[in-house]
């Protein structure tokens, strides 16, 4: 069996992660990891007035401070559309970066279409939003495209007489108002409403994402990396747009009292499918923490309190990488949380997500209650008594494993831990 | 002094390996700076270090860090899976410094 394992680990370790490293050199793919990380930020702002407006509801008197998220998730998009280009161009080492930035944000105000009226431009609050933010990476990347064809291409040659600040500001000016006049003809000129084509482009993507099939997958297979010791970190600039966008979407249907268009959404993760940290490790924790192993007692206790924010590479590493017999209740909790969430909110017995909820460290079940509520929380406490269920006999296995191991299974000892 | 900077996903994980660091540092008289961060701030921070050490679960972004520190003295290291998982700051912080003496 352990051959067997090192084969698989060595396959992994060689094939697997060489792409990886592939992927995440690529300097769209590390930018826009940069970019959508540097939201976040912003995010917790907003989730903060969720929490705010919950004891608002027991206290009515306090003020309305819902502006607050509106001027930070509510501008996500628009801050995607600065941070993509210039990310990107940072991993190309194009210095333009903060340019090529101005310029993204530029060509963003413009997808965003506003109408023109007698008393100014309108704009469309709203398109400001994460529901703008694959028209951001959309716009971002054409920045970044065309910022890099000029890289190579200057106006004035060495030998030219122009001081070289004056070159740069030629060589600048070049991209930036090709950019700007593409923005001007297509969305201005021609009058094509760029912002709506893109968002029903992606529009597939997010309805596949919703889907029974679609949630499995994206839960699924980040978890079993993870139990192969590579960080769920590398999906993130896949599954974060779609996540931010499809929240946002909820969001505004929610204020508009529309139904909820989508279930996997921001916020869903922490609440129902990754309990104590991807894989839901807090039962195992807890199991650790009263265990007849000496050895799993002690690690039970150094990993609680990251555990307990949800930060499980401890023990993850420290007990469940490339270990069959915990790794696969990993996998069973995962595939059983997504079913019963997905099931509940189907049936409409507890609402997807509609409020920013952006700190997935905080303690289970306290984010299920942020975002669904009695009937989230309810769920949530569901799946953690199923996962509990589930961890349990693999969790003997292991268990016993150490103890033997350790030494600790001979008679005088574990007939010390019988009666009790 | 020694300067000893981590990076993992978030800068959650690592930030507890940094703590246990800094203790077992502490007890042992050693003066260190030790400071966790997401893997994505790393070019911000690191000219500042000595040494960076990377989460065995980002092992596959070393190729590209290694390639964004060409040039730099600082030394990277992924760190132990097993010392990781049990958040062994003081073998961690020994194979640090044994790293920074080659």
């Amino acid at each position: 069996m352990n051959n067997y394992m090192d084969k698989i680990m060595a396959f992994v370790e060689n094939n697997l992660s060489a792409k990886l490293q592939g992927a995440t050199k690529n300097a769209y793919i590390s930018g826009l990891q940069s970019a959508v990380s540097k939201t976040i930020p912003m995010i917790f702002v907003s989730s903060i007035i969720t929490i705010y407006n919950i004891i608002r509801n027991f206290a009515p008197f306090l003020p309305n401070l819902s502006a607050i998220s509106n001027y930070s998730f509510g501008l996500i998009g628009l801050f995607m559309g600065f941070l993509v280009p210039f990310y990107i161009l940072e991993k190309k080492e194009n210095k333009n970066k903060y340019i090529g930035g101005l310029t993204g944000l530029a060509l963003y105000m413009m997808t965003v279409n506003p109408t023109v009226t007698d008393a100014g431009y309108v704009y469309n609050f709203t398109s400001f939003g994460a529901g703008g933010m694959f028209v951001a990476i959309i716009a971002g990347v054409f920045v970044v495209f065309v910022f890099s064809c000029f890289k190579k291409f200057t106006v004035f040659g060495e030998d030219s007489a122009m001081p070289d600040f004056c070159k740069e500001w030629f060589d600048t000016l070049l991209p930036i108002f090709t950019v700007i006049f593409a923005g001007w003809f297509v969305i201005l000129n021609c009058k094509i409403d760029l912002y709506s084509i893109l968002v029903n482009v992606f529009r597939p993507i997010l309805d596949i994402s919703s889907t029974y099939i679609g949630m499995l997958l994206m839960l699924l297979i980040p978890t079993i990396f993870y139990t192969m010791g590579i960080s769920g970190w590398i999906f993130s600039p896949i599954f974060t747009p779609i996540q931010n966008t499809a929240l946002a979407a909820n969001i505004e249907a929610w204020a508009a009292g529309q139904p909820l268009p989508f279930i996997y959404t921001a916020g869903l993760n922490p609440g129902y499918l990754k309990l104590g940290g991807q894989g839901n490790t807090l039962p195992l924790n807890y199991f650790f923490l009263f265990s007849k192993s000496k050895r799993l007692r002690s690690l039970g206790k150094a990993f609680l309190v990251p555990g307990l924010l949800n930060i499980n590479e401890p023990i993850i590493f420290g007990t469940i990488v490339w270990n069959p017999i915990l790794m696969i209740p990993c996998w069973i909790t995962a595939i059983v949380n997504l079913t019963m969430t997905y099931l509940a909110m189907r049936m409409g017995l507890v609402l997807a997500p509609h409020v920013t909820m952006g700190m997935w460290y905080l303690p289970v079940p306290i984010p299920a209650i942020l975002v669904g509520g009695i009937p989230g929380l309810i769920l949530c406490l569901i799946n953690l008594g199923l996962d509990a269920f589930i961890w349990y006999p693999f969790f003997k296995v292991y268990e016993k494993k150490v103890m033997a191991e350790d030494g600790e299974l001979e008679m005088g000892k574990e007939s010390r831990y019988v009666s009790s | 002094m020694y300067k000893i900077l981590l990076a993992c996903g978030a800068g959650a994980s690592s930030g507890f390996v940094a703590l246990s660091m800094r203790k077992s540092a502490k007890k042992l008289n050693i003066k260190a700076e030790i400071k966790a961060v997401s893997d994505i701030e790393i070019m911000n921070y690191v000219d500042d270090f000595d040494i960076l050490l990377l989460g065995p679960h980002i092992k596959y972004k070393l190729a590209e860090i290694e390639a964004e520190l060409i040039g730099r003295p600082v030394k990277v290291l992924v760190m132990d899976k097993k010392r990781y998982g049990a958040l062994d700051g003081a073998g961690i912080l020994e194979d640090a410094l044994a790293a920074m003496q080659e």
